[in-house]
């Protein structure tokens, strides 16, 4: 499930992927920090230098868990 | 052949620096103050600077062009990028 219910009670119901409150109905993209960079070589070959981002689609898509 | 195997290295390296310019562009255009990423890109712009150099220096432009000196349009005489991709995958 996308959504699961948070442990603190103010907030409606959070994101797997992030901890920012997120209202329904309302389209959002967690907003990207700059970490976790790959090396050049590797960055170009993976398609990307974050590996935050670096989410191939392997059939069923990226794990629930949201790390990949 | 060792001369090819440099001209892949430099050219490789060209490559690197150059895609990862463009994600950090990509970053910065949401992230304008972020100092981490302004730095990350000087740095290889510079970086990116010295490897085009040293590549044409041995092996003539990347980009369509004439270089001091010639007498022919040496563009057509370089390997074509689907002859260095032949190369890079003999290598």
């Amino acid at each position: 499930m996308l959504f699961q219910p948070c442990n603190n009670d103010t907030s409606n119901g959070c994101a797997v992927f992030t901890d920012q409150p997120i209202s329904l109905a309302m389209a959002y993209v967690a907003r990207q920090e700059w970490q976790d960079l790959y090396e050049t070589g590797l960055g170009l070959s993976r398609g990307t230098i974050f590996a935050q981002l670096d989410k191939p689609f392997e059939r069923e898509g990226t794990t629930t868990d949201g790390t990949r | 052949m060792a001369q090819d195997s440099t001209r892949q290295t430099l050219i490789k390296r060209v490559q690197m620096y150059e895609f990862a310019l463009t994600e950090a562009n990509l970053f910065l255009d949401t992230h304008p103050d972020n100092q981490e990423a302004l730095a990350y890109y000087k740095k290889y712009s510079e970086l990116l600077q010295q490897a085009k150099a040293e590549y044409i220096s041995r092996y003539g432009l990347l980009e369509p062009g004439v270089m001091e000196g010639d007498t022919r349009w040496r563009w057509v005489d370089d390997p074509w990028p689907w002859e260095m991709q032949k190369e890079q995958e003999e290598v």
